[in-house]
């Protein structure tokens, strides 16, 4: 049976899920059948994108293969009236190593986190709700990872967003949350002002929204000038939205106000994951202009850095988390921006990172679990000593944090420090800078992973609370991100060329743009970059060991005037946020004076002055109305005998010389 | 359908065509057309000029009865009998009884016409003999009778005309309605 | 013999009797009167048209009176229950005596 027929409907089997419960609701309500109903055709999503993957994989390795698999319905089409472009809009999907292999991480991740919910969500008052919003969610991101053009990219891209707000105001009667839900939805939009722009510039130059179709034009020719190099930057704004770089990144330690299972979705495998995921879709747009790689390269690295710093001294366990997220996504990016040769690691440190780090938040939930009566259950404060209280959970939780961390042999071994690596091996400018603040990055990443799991599971605390183990609806999903985490990784070989049998298989699968763009590869394994990856990971554990877990708190060090401001300025998260709220007073108090002089005096005028004036006339001509029926009729007579007249005359033949 | 067409050209073969060419003579006299014409326009006369209100009715009710003839001359018998049954059965008669009802409060020496009446007169009778003699030039031409006219009519009703005729259906009635409303007594106005 | 022109002059004047009529008949029921007479005047001419002009719907010519008179029947109830009304609350069927709307 040939499955990718069915591609279709696996972005659609979450949409069925979401209907049925919000339809359903009434019958659903107060049971675990929404959940059920969600997880089942989730899992039957999975099932779908593991058949139609292993076809593309089939596909890709017989010399029959023929690219992208396109299948679509037109959606609009408007002929071109004279000067105007036609308008031909599609709904179809986009099969390809890149989307397929996306698709089946992100229904595998979002089963896990689902079966997960279950359990966190127990007696929630919203538990059916919060079940529709996750599949619809998951339909989101699966419209957008499959789509084959630009606007369905975008309607999945917004409807990202809409669920992102839903759920991180899931718990609304709190005011924060309803604030972070706002920061989110209003951060993001900002930079998808830039992303439609662009869009709408490339499609007024090409004239469709077709991604295959518009990697086959001869784009260098097409776009002259700055439009070379400002598309991919407009539409790169958007990824910087989603994906939480600098600038833009002020929202996603906020998301946190969302419960524990929409975190690690978010995070994980939808909406972070789709700025990342745009720019490697669009990414034909970015290879033509060094000039956009090079600021996507500095954005991911720079992002990465800032996050990184602010990630140590947080004292919220998730918060450690969702800066540790803005970092990944950082070095994501900076794959992506050192050109083709990052570009296969990129995609496969996003894959890896979903594993992990859903597995760390959903950890974070299962730890945080026991302390929900307490004002911020994920304080670190409150934690220490959990390591024998809850041995699945501590276990799961090191394999995530040596998968992060870059453990040998695990998955962010072969994916962070392959993206590290790949910032080294690049020719673009100033790439010895780009490799050292990275690698820096790593060490330093190494530090606050480790900083937060002594806190949370070592040390000689006694928790005031009765901690237990969660339930086991909550702990198998742990376990199978765990077993991921640490043999995801093993895919990825090719960067350090040990020659196992399938060692250049992510680099054959992945890479159109390796062999497009001729990437020299070497075949002498890469002592060095395995070596440097080592060192930092291991030289961030003692630090991290040395500061926390033996009990150094260096209280009196952060008196110290060098180390003060620094720390000031990470506690503070850069100020970034006061950079905003400036930013927004200055310019929105501004542009809000001059649209109130406006509206005052031109609009309420001109308004005013309408209704003035008619007023006025209808005093003076008011007379006119006398209420005997017949001189209206009279007036009407007289009027159309005054028409007669003239086109008896023949006197339109005589007007239309004027014209 | 081809029953009646055949029923219809029988007829039409045996006593259509004596009636018929009989009025033709007629009408190439003119008479009945003269007749008619001086009929219709002295009853038209009459009911707008006319002081007594009840007497212009029954003129309109002769100016109707003088255009069913008209149609007569035009051999469109079907209307013509529609033109005699509705407008001057129905409408006519109606108009009478709003008059009837209407004549308590009549006082005589109201003046008849408006203030316009000179410069409506001079307007509207221009404009006629304007009209009148551009129609002049018009050639008498030839005739067109059309073939088996009260089914054609019928089809095209329920064919063509049928979301018309279904529309105009709908108009009855809400005429109907919104005259019971109107006309109704109403405590408390 | 008698052309397109005697019908058409015929209606012409008709129409401009009726129209004589609406103009300047103060009585409510006599302006509803003329009213009919320009009803008449049209239909003449539609009847005529369809009699002494050849065309792909010369069949519309004689339909369309049918519809006229159903209108003007409609027209002619409306328009008596208005009258009536008006008679019932001002005790006159005057039309220039209606004239409460004056501004």
């Amino acid at each position: 049976m040939d499955w990718i027929k069915f591609a279709y409907l696996i972005p659609l089997l979450p949409l069925a899920a979401f209907l049925l419960i919000v339809f359903g609701f009434r019958f659903f309500k107060g049971s675990r059948i929404s959940s059920y109903v969600s997880i089942l055709f989730n899992t039957a999503s999975f099932v779908l994108s593991c058949f139609v993957f292993l076809k593309i994989l089939n596909l890709e390795h017989t010399d029959s293969y023929s690219g992208p698999i396109q299948f679509s319905l037109s959606w609009i089409h408007l002929h071109s009236v004279s000067g105007i472009i036609p308008l031909h809009l599609q709904i179809g999907i986009l099969l390809d190593p890149l989307s397929a292999i996306m698709a089946l991480m992100v229904t595998f991740v979002s089963t896990l986190i689902m079966i997960y919910s279950i359990g966190y969500m127990e007696g929630d008052p919203g538990f059916s709700t919060f079940f529709s919003y996750m599949s619809l969610f998951v339909m989101a991101m699966l419209t957008l990872t499959l789509s084959n053009n630009f606007l369905l990219t975008f309607a999945g891209w917004e409807l990202v967003g809409l669920c992102s707000y839903l759920l991180i105001g899931f718990w609304y009667k709190k005011p924060s949350a309803a604030k972070a839900a706002i920061k989110a939805f209003v951060v993001t939009r900002t930079g998808d002002v830039g992303f439609l722009i662009g869009m709408i510039i490339l499609y007024w130059k090409t004239g469709t929204f077709n991604f295959i179709q518009i990697s086959h034009l001869n784009l260098p020719a097409l776009l002259s000038g700055w439009l070379l190099w400002g598309i991919p930057l407009l539409i790169f704004c958007g990824a910087v939205g989603k994906s939480a770089q600098f600038p833009l990144h002020v929202w996603l330690p906020d998301a946190m106000e969302g419960p524990t299972p929409v975190s690690a979705l978010i995070h994980a495998a939808t909406m972070v994951a789709a700025g990342v995921y745009l720019v490697a879709r669009t990414y034909f747009l970015f290879v033509i202009s060094p000039t956009a790689l090079l600021v996507v390269a500095w954005i991911g690295v720079f992002t990465a850095f800032m996050a990184a710093t602010m990630a140590l001294v947080q004292w919220d366990i998730k918060r450690v988390l969702a800066y540790s997220t803005i970092s990944q996504l950082g070095y994501m990016m900076l794959g992506l921006g050192v050109g083709p040769i990052g570009f296969v690691f990129a995609i496969f440190l996003l894959l890896t990172h979903a594993f992990f780090k859903a597995l760390l938040f959903l950890g974070a939930g299962s730890v945080s679990h026991p302390f929900h009566e307490e004002e911020n259950p994920f304080d670190m404060h409150h934690y220490g000593g959990l390591k024998k209280k809850m041995p699945h959970t501590y276990w799961t939780f090191l394999f995530a944090t040596l998968a992060i961390t870059g453990c040998p042999l695990f998955a962010g071994f072969f994916s962070k420090d392959a993206v590290i690596d790949s910032a080294f091996q690049s020719r673009i400018l100033t790439h010895n800078l780009l490799w050292g603040l990275a690698l820096f990055t790593a060490f330093l990443t190494s530090a606050y992973m480790f900083r937060m799991f002594f806190l949370t599971f070592h040390g000689t605390k006694e928790p005031e609370h009765q901690v237990h183990e969660s339930p086991w609806v909550m702990i198998l999903p742990l376990m199978i991100l765990a077993v991921f985490s640490l043999i995801g990784g093993w895919f990825g070989f090719s960067w350090y060329r040990l020659h196992l049998p399938w060692h250049d298989w992510i680099e054959r699968f992945m890479n159109p743009y390796v062999q497009l763009y001729h990437i020299p590869v070497s075949h002498t394994i890469d002592w060095m970059g395995m070596g440097l990856g080592t060192f930092v990971f291991l030289a961030g554990f003692f630090t991290a060991w040395v500061l926390y877990s033996k009990g150094l708190r260096f209280a009196s060090a952060l008196e110290n005037p060098i180390i003060k401001p620094f720390h000031q300025l990470f506690v503070q998260k850069w100020y970034m946020d006061e950079f905003w709220g400036l930013i927004l007073s200055l310019f929105g108090f501004g542009l809000s004076s001059i649209a109130s002089w406006i509206d005052t005096n031109l609009f309420d005028g001109t308004v005013r002055g309408i209704g003035m004036g008619t007023g006025g006339i209808g005093l003076k001509i008011r007379s006119i109305q006398t209420g005997f029926v017949q001189q209206y009729a009279f007036i009407i007579y007289l009027a159309v005998l005054i028409l007669i007249i003239f086109v008896v005359s023949g006197g339109y033949l005589w007007t239309a010389r004027f014209f | 359908m081809r029953f009646y067409a055949a029923a219809d050209e029988d007829h039409k073969a045996q006593k259509g065509n004596i009636y018929e060419n009989r009025i033709r003579l007629l009408m190439s006299n003119s008479v009945l057309f003269y007749s008619l014409a001086v009929l219709i326009i002295s009853c038209a006369f009459a009911v707008v000029f006319l002081r007594n209100i009840f007497h212009a009715g029954l003129f309109l009710l002769g100016a109707f009865l003088g255009v069913a003839g008209i149609y007569i001359a035009l051999f469109n018998y079907f209307l013509a009998a529609v033109q005699a049954l509705v407008y001057s059965g129905a409408i006519a008669v109606l108009i009478l009884f709003g008059i009837m009802l209407t004549q308590r409060h009549y006082r005589k020496e109201d003046p008849s016409h408006n203030a316009f009446k000179w410069i409506a007169f001079v307007l509207s009778f221009g404009i006629a003999g304007f009209l009148v003699d551009s129609f002049r030039s018009l050639k008498p031409g030839s005739i067109f009778p059309v073939k088996h006219l009260l089914y054609q009519m019928g089809m095209a009703l329920m064919q063509t005309y049928a979301i018309p005729f279904e529309v105009i259906s709908a108009l009855l009635l809400v005429a109907l309605l919104g005259a019971f409303s109107l006309a109704r007594e109403k405590e408390d106005l | 013999m008698i052309g397109i022109f005697h019908y058409l002059a015929l209606s012409a004047v008709l129409f401009c009797i009726g129209l004589y009529g609406v103009l300047t008949r103060r009585n409510g029921i006599a302006v509803l009167m003329s009213i009919e007479l320009m009803f008449n005047a049209a239909n003449i001419n539609f009847v005529a048209f369809s009699y002494y002009f050849k065309g792909i719907h010369f069949i519309s010519g004689e339909v369309f009176p049918l519809f006229v008179i159903a209108v003007a029947a409609s027209e002619a109830a409306v328009g008596l229950a208005i009258i009536l009304s008006l008679y019932r609350n001002k005790k006159t069927v005057n039309v220039d005596e209606a004239n409460q709307l004056r501004g």
